[in-house]
């Protein structure tokens, strides 16, 4: 079968997994999941509840889940957000094995797929400003494509808990856009608020995904978590024709795509890939695919 | 310049200034927590705003402090004369708090959030009238408030009924301030919250 022959055949079978489609449902379900145990304990959004005499039945009874992004209860077993738990560790100054217990889910769950799956899947800032991408091409606002490294927030990261260490709390905890939007909705909580402001003018009118590319030091934290991962996009060098459309479409840095697009890796090997599926519903040819394991570039 | 960068600066501006904020905030907050709490500064250092002895108050007597409190922001607070803390039996904030913040409580004269003060001047006790409504609604009736009982002057027959606090004793629940039956010209007794007194040195 010739090389054409070849392309035809793949670009027939369809156009695959709908990402972006099953993306969008998960990251929509993920933020109404942390709503429904206050919703079913008739408390409300935003915190407003106020008790009385009596004892009420509260969301931690309510459901079988409850909490937020920080810390959730899940059948009982405590969820513990790692990066917040490395921040408390810094600001205490102590150490509880319990800490230790409750981080291991989210962890290995995210360090066996990706460490950003959850900036792609669970974030309900990157849902946003997916929202604010839509905006800015429908205002037709134009904004640069690169302004800062990728692995600038890799080192807020680290500035986030060595500050946290200095300042003895929880930096990131304190100003956290992903916080105001998570616990404003559950309990009415506005801290971080005037992060995502600052987040949303950046977005419209200077960089494209600055935040979530360079910035968000927990984006920085699952870039680190995702240097291993069991999940990765590959590419087929033999049908790849080297458009470069994947690069335009990636949600995470272009720059990510260069090695397997040029060749010199058969995966995209970045700790920064959030597993978008952009790259691979762009691909004209269906190079791109998702493989279990990491092969050897 | 363009003006794109005009927006990043004052984007960075908007993060810095929140910043200074959250630092300048966190240092005059008096916030009365929940049971559990050990201190202010060990209180901060290990709350990460997660809410979850928020949606574990069988009373929703716990709110998220505003933006006006600095890096406190988000943590769990107390207005006690809008809904005081009930002092459960099993302490579900306590169990619910994943990272220690509340910790330690296992008695109702365990949690130490604070005492209550009564303020001579507007407590209709000290004028004389039978009152002792923060008295009868203490979780540690007798322990924490006690009824003193006072002579009056030039009177050989009636007895003033003193409300009297012992703040080793007192949780800091302020249920007493829920419930004073007083509010004019203001409550007279409040809650000196474990990160006041903190600040003013120990209890007297």
């Amino acid at each position: 079968m010739s090389d054409e022959a070849k392309k035809d055949q793949k670009a027939q079978a369809g156009k695959g997994f709908p990402f972006t489609v099953v993306r969008r449902i998960v990251q929509v379900l993920v933020l109404l999941l942390f709503l429904v145990p206050v919703l079913v304990a008739g408390w409300g959004l935003f915190g407003g509840m106020v008790g009385g005499d009596d004892a009420i039945a509260t969301p931690a009874e309510s459901f079988p889940f409850y909490g937020t992004l920080s810390s959730s209860t899940l059948f009982g077993i405590t969820l513990l957000d790692p990066f917040a738990v490395l921040q408390t560790i810094a600001a205490s100054k102590a150490f509880d094995p319990a800490w230790l217990l409750g981080l291991l889910p989210l962890l290995v769950l995210y360090g066996l797929i990706r460490g950003r799956v959850f900036c792609g899947w669970v974030c309900p800032v990157n849902l946003l400003l997916e929202l604010v991408d839509w905006l800015r091409s429908k205002l037709n606002i134009k904004v640069e494509e690169h302004v800062l490294p990728r692995h600038v927030k890799a080192w807020v990261a680290l500035g986030v808990l060595v500050l946290s260490a200095l300042l003895s709390f929880p930096v990131f905890e304190a100003l956290s856009p992903i916080g105001f939007i998570n616990k404003g909705l559950v309990f009415g909580s506005l801290a971080g608020g005037l992060t995502l402001l600052a987040i949303l003018l950046v977005e419209l009118f200077w960089g494209h995904r600055v935040w979530c590319r360079a910035i968000c030091p927990l984006g920085g934290f699952y870039e680190v978590v995702g240097k291993v991962g069991l999940v990765n996009v590959k590419i087929d060098h033999d049908v790849c024709i080297g458009c470069n459309k994947c690069k335009h479409a990636c949600l995470c840095d272009p720059e990510i795509l260069d090695a397997p697009v040029a060749g010199e890796d058969v995966i995209v090997r970045a700790g920064d890939c959030m597993l978008c599926g952009k790259c691979i519903e762009t691909c004209p040819v269906h190079a791109l695919s998702i493989t279990a394991g990491r092969p050897r570039a | 310049m363009s003006a794109g960068k005009v927006i990043a600066g004052i984007a960075a501006a908007v993060l810095a200034a929140e910043g200074a904020w959250s630092v300048a905030g966190n240092a005059q907050s008096k916030l009365l927590r929940p049971p559990g709490i050990q201190s202010e500064a060990d209180f901060m250092a290990r709350c990460i705003k997660c809410g979850k002895c928020i949606e574990a108050c069988p009373y929703a007597s716990l709110h998220a402090a505003g933006p006006s409190a600095g890096a406190a922001a988000g943590t769990p607070c107390i207005d006690a004369r809008e809904q005081a803390c009930r002092l459960c039996l099993d302490f579900p904030c306590v169990a619910a708090c994943p990272t220690g913040a509340l910790r330690d409580v296992e008695k109702r004269t365990d949690p130490n959030a604070g005492y209550a003060r009564i303020d001579e001047e507007v407590c209709i006790a000290y004028q004389g009238y039978r009152c002792e409504v923060c008295y009868r609604i203490c979780p540690l009736i007798d322990q924490a408030i006690t009824i003193d009982f006072q002579a009056m002057e030039e009177d050989d027959i009636h007895t003033k009924f003193i409300p009297t606090i012992d703040p080793h004793v007192c949780t800091g629940c302020g249920l007493c301030v829920e419930r004073c039956a007083v509010d004019e010209p203001y409550v007279p007794i409040r809650i000196i919250t474990l990160a006041e007194s903190e600040r003013s040195g120990a209890r007297q």
